[in-house]
């Protein structure tokens, strides 16, 4: 039998009792519960105002947009060129900086693109498989000549203090099978960090 | 005597869900009686918040699991700050002493591993559900049930086999 189906077998043989049962039945049924109310008239009026609100910004926004192009449209030609070509160095400059693609797409509201380092200089490494999860995080999943790496990318984790590296706030979680030695591990981490910094500077 | 709604509902849960929600507490706890006030704290949540499954029983249970995770470690924390209510194991009904060792060896693990090695191997969920059960990253879930069962592999050595 496998450890695994041990535990399994072991954790069957765990189990409420009858007399349990009643006891947990006896407590809950006795015990008085006052339901939330998920959908309070309170919320509800602060959920139409918060609503309220939102629409007043959609319409007001724009609104102030227009009249701003309104008024430029009334300036010399020129002042008004001054102000497009600000807007526009404004709109691009993500684009434009060194940062490349990574600043670009994180300067976007919502969307933190993770850095993620080149391994395939890294020695031993003959192939490395980039996942992007659900979550956010990206997994590396890495076949070298010796065996298996795993790393996951993630923003900072509060819950998490174990993470093997952390730069600018991104975690990165460093597994491998066989394990890698100390000093295995060090060459991975300054590699990573180097990778990360090359591809900000 | 007819039942009532309400404690034919309960009656329902207790009786799909009660016993894997005793062993995750337990697996928590290590403690038959506390892991039985989490049962019955997970229920009462459950009348509280009279949540709408629309009937779909795996959301039910992730609801209830995910529950009876945080009651064990809200208990496991208030435990741990009263030095006087210690920690007892006394999950005696494990009898025969090879299921025990492994049982103890899973025990032995840091409680966010354990909980990830007894959602995985034992619940079977996969590392996505994991991760809504316990709000934690998919990424992080996936390195904690890497490194616990590198630790598993110490203690177990020989008897290894904890794998995908």
């Amino acid at each position: 039998m496998t450890s695994r189906n041990k535990y399994q077998e072991a954790n069957e043989s765990i189990m409420l009792s009858e007399k349990r049962k009643e006891a947990i039945l006896d407590a809950v049924l006795t015990t008085e519960v006052a339901p939330v109310r998920r959908f309070s008239s309170r919320f509800h009026w602060a959920g139409v105002g918060v609503l309220a609100a939102v629409a007043l910004l959609i319409v007001i926004i724009p609104a102030r947009f227009r009249m701003g192009s309104a008024s430029q449209s009334e300036a010399p030609m020129e002042a008004m060129a001054v102000a497009e070509s600000a807007e526009y160095d404004e709109a691009e400059e993500p684009v434009l900086s060194d940062n490349g693609s990574y600043e670009a797409a994180s300067a976007m509201p919502g969307i933190a693109v993770l850095p993620v380092p080149d391994l395939m200089e890294f020695e031993g490494v003959q192939s490395v498989r980039e996942l992007h999860n659900e979550d956010g995080s990206i997994t590396l999943d890495i076949d070298t000549d010796t065996g298996r790496i795993e790393i996951n990318i993630c923003q900072e984790d509060l819950e998490s203090t174990d993470s093997d590296l952390v730069i600018d706030g991104v975690s990165y979680y460093i597994t491998s099978e066989p394990l890698l030695s100390e000093e295995q591990m060090e060459r991975l981490k300054e590699f990573i960090v180097a990778q990360i910094q090359e591809e900000e500077y | 005597m007819a039942l009532s709604i309400k404690e034919l509902r309960i009656r329902r849960i207790l009786d799909r869900y009660g016993d894997s929600i005793f062993r995750l507490a337990c697996s928590y706890l290590h403690n038959e009686a506390d892991a039985q006030e989490v049962v019955q704290d997970t229920l009462i949540q459950l009348l509280r918040y009279d949540p709408d499954f629309h009937g779909d029983t795996q959301k039910e249970k992730g609801w209830m699991m995910k529950t009876a995770v945080n009651l064990s470690r809200n208990r496991l924390r208030a435990l741990s700050a009263h030095p006087s209510e210690e920690l007892n194991d006394n999950t005696e009904v494990i009898k025969d002493p090879d299921l025990r060792f492994v049982w103890e060896a899973v025990n032995t693990l840091p409680v966010r591993y354990r909980e990830v090695i007894h959602l995985f191997y034992q619940e079977g969920y996969s590392v996505k559900e994991i991760a809504s059960i316990t709000g934690r990253r998919e990424g992080t879930v996936r390195s904690d049930l890497f490194r616990a069962r590198a630790d598993l592999k110490e203690v177990l050595k020989e008897s290894y086999d904890f794998e995908e």
